[in-house]
């Protein structure tokens, strides 16, 4: 008898568990159809996409979808590094647009010298490179020591270089504006005879990069394991401080490529202008991907289909030309439908619901509703 | 002995401060401080040569300069300007990232007879508070856009308008012309949406999703250079034809010189001058401030504007900024 029971116990939290992954993925991916259709219900040529050239012949693809994916690349890399962040140490790094404008500057610093209109470039763009992802990474250390060793909250920690950072990225090009030669813009935008556009490229390659990495490293699971419970992983033998520092230097080097791919596309910085409001625009991505922002378990794709999520209805209120003063009040009201669908009371209602359903199907065996909150 | 010590420290403070106040006023003496509100530090090529103009102009006068920078916060603006208030700067000069709002600051200003200057932008005050302004007249600009655009007889006219920081002058201005201009006109304006901060980056993706949900459009209105150029960076990857010779008409305004550049080069096909150098016109009026005499309240920037049609590589070449 006892073993019956414990066998229906098992079944019962294996279902249990099959439906929180279901869900996980689930709502995240119902969001952004659900913003795709009300695209192509609004713009039937939504999906379309045509072969063009560009103005110096070269095949070039062109259409909305192509764009959202392109224009997305800054957000899916910063929400990547952003769920690492959230989920080891229960707040969120706001300073992520402040030093993409930094390493950005350093780019652009590294290319340009001290000339605002250089014939050629001053250095070889991979220097650039990697110079910009160790700038991101000095920032996240940064905010990687005062979170970890200082045991600062993320948000009061990153605070300083939200504030300072676009004002630093300004100092580290000399207080100029330089503009770069054109060469430079193929990572933000196309390779000369290559139709698919550079970013989404990058964007895949990352994204393998990080699945990869979470897959074959325990990364995931320590990052987990701090975020549940500091301490008990502690007392298994981990060093969550390590691992909260580790996770900010990770999303310190996903900046340094965002800005990167950011600085390229028309190959120049404006320190105070660039990328307005995307520390916001990440961290919803993280919410919408169904993470919980106190930390813990996390979802990766849930975050990058939230970051596809949020371009998407950016790129919406930019082609149904919403007034201008209307868009911020637009893009909220969006969001809070999306937000309050996926809070826990809703969640609990719905599968209190559903629950009541098979109960009722199953009526004959007895009365088995059980409820899931998250 | 505790209230004793408490008590010498006080004093010690007190008599630290009245000799920070006595340095202080020596070594104003004489020197005229001129304290800049500026918007951004490096915003645009327009705003560097703007602040550079200012800082040159006041040095060489023999003024001493206190220059703050809002950096797109308009709330920081004006506590930046009550900060220079309180430290008596001899005259205040703002240049407003938002129109509205300046009202307190005027008023601690006057209270504390400071004389306010207006430059840039207009700020949204009654004549009485404040001394002088000289400003850009932005609707005037965008009313010369206009004018040329109708007298280029186009058949039919889809104009893009991209807009800048909600809530300047310039951006309001600018706007207002465009639209009063297409609704007497019967132009059709297919986009007007304002970019924040005026760069290339959102521009650009604004035309490339644009081109891409098949909108037609033959005028681009940009309200800035750098924006104009994100525009054509747009229409470059999708093999639109924009300039003298192109589909797309372009229109910028400030008129820097690499902009000028490409109205030579027929990329742009008209560019509206925002004269930065506030400068020597600054150093001018408070001069004559100084000497007592009488000046001109409201002064408008005279500007003009440069048809891909008519400008010379003389021109270009006499451009500083």
């Amino acid at each position: 008898m006892a073993t019956h029971d414990k066998t229906i116990n098992h079944d019962r939290s294996r279902s249990i568990i099959l439906s929180i992954v279901k869900h996980n993925i689930f709502i995240p991916c119902a969001f952004l159809t659900m913003l795709l259709l009300v695209n192509i219900f609004i713009n039937p040529g939504f999906l379309k996409i045509s072969m063009g050239a560009d103005s110096n012949g070269h095949p070039v693809l062109i259409g909305n979808l192509i764009n959202i994916l392109s224009n997305a690349t800054e957000l899916v890399i910063l929400a990547i590094g952003m769920t690492l962040v959230t989920a080891s140490s229960k707040g969120q790094d706001i300073s992520v647009g402040a030093t993409l404008a930094i390493s950005g500057g350093v780019v652009m610093r590294v290319l340009c010298g001290n000339e605002t209109q250089p014939d050629s470039l001053h250095a070889p763009i991979i220097v650039a490179l990697i110079l910009g992802c160790l700038a991101g990474m000095a920032c996240g250390a940064f905010n990687g020591i005062l979170v970890s060793r200082f045991k600062i909250q993320p948000m009061i920690a990153t605070l300083i270089l939200f504030t300072a950072g676009r004002s630093i990225a300004s100092m580290a090009m000399g207080g100029l504006k330089p503009k770069a030669v054109s060469s430079f813009g193929y990572y933000g935008n196309f390779i000369p005879g290559f139709p698919i556009p550079t970013p989404i490229l990058i964007t895949i390659g990352i994204v393998i990069v990080t699945m990869l990495t979470l897959k074959l490293t325990n990364l995931g699971l320590y990052t987990r394991a701090v975020g549940v419970n500091a301490k008990a992983s502690s007392l298994n033998g981990l060093n969550p401080t390590m691992i909260k520092f580790l996770t900010f230097v990770v999303l310190g080097f996903c900046v340094g490529i965002a800005g990167f791919v950011q600085s390229s596309r028309v190959q120049t910085v404006n320190p105070y202008t660039i990328v307005p409001g995307i520390e916001m625009d990440v961290i919803l991505a993280v919410a919408l991907g169904g993470n919980s922002l106190g930390g813990g378990k996390f979802n990766m794709t849930g975050s990058i289909i939230g970051a596809y999520t949020i371009q998407t209805l950016t790129s919406m209120l930019m082609t149904l030309n919403v007034n201008t003063n209307a868009v911020p009040v637009f893009k909220a009201a969006i969001i809070v439908v999306l937000v309050v669908i996926q809070s826990s009371v809703v969640k609990a209602f719905f599968n209190k619901k559903m629950g009541e359903l098979k109960s009722r199907k199953n009526s004959g065996k007895g009365n088995d509703t059980y409820v899931v909150v998250e | 002995m505790k209230k004793l010590v408490s008590m010498v420290l006080a004093l010690m403070l007190v008599f630290s401060l009245v000799a920070c106040d006595a340095k202080d006023k020596a070594k104003d003496d004489g020197k005229i401080t001129v304290g800049v509100v500026q918007t951004n530090a490096n915003e645009s090529d327009w705003r560097t040569a703007n602040t550079k103009s200012m800082n040159e102009a006041f040095a060489a006068a023999g003024f001493e300069t206190k220059m703050v920078f809002g950096e797109g916060d308009h709330a920081k603006q004006i506590a930046q300007a009550q900060q220079l208030i309180q430290e008596e700067v001899d005259y205040l000069v703002i240049l407003g990232l938002q129109s509205a709002g300046w009202e307190d600051v005027a008023k601690a200003a006057k209270e504390a007879g400071i004389p306010l200057i207006m430059a840039d932008r207009e700020l949204e005050l009654s004549e009485d508070l404040y001394t002088a302004m000289v400003c850009s007249d932005f609707e005037a600009e965008g009313v010369k856009a206009v004018d040329w655009l109708k007298a280029q007889n186009m058949d039919t006219v889809d104009i893009v308008v991209l807009g800048g920081d909600t809530g300047s002058s310039a951006q309001l201005g600018r706007s207002k012309a465009i639209e009063e201009g297409a609704a007497t006109n019967g132009w059709n304006i297919v986009f007007n949406q304002n970019m924040k901060g005026w760069d290339e980056t959102l521009a650009k993706q604004a035309v490339t999703d644009l081109i891409a949900s098949g909108k037609e459009f033959n005028v681009i209105y940009a309200e800035n250079d750098n924006m104009a150029r994100g525009a054509c960076d747009a229409m470059d990857a999708a093999g639109i034809t924009y300039g003298k010779d192109g589909d797309v008409k372009v229109i910028a305004f400030d008129a820097n010189k690499w902009a000028l550049e490409k109205v030579l080069a027929g990329e742009f096909n008209l560019d509206i001058e925002c004269n930065p150098l506030h400068g020597p016109r600054l150093v001018s009026l408070i001069q004559s401030l100084e000497k007592g005499e009488k000046v001109e309240k409201n002064v408008y920037v005279e500007e003009e504007m440069f048809d891909a049609e008519t400008i010379t590589q003389a021109i270009v070449d006499a451009r500083s900024y």
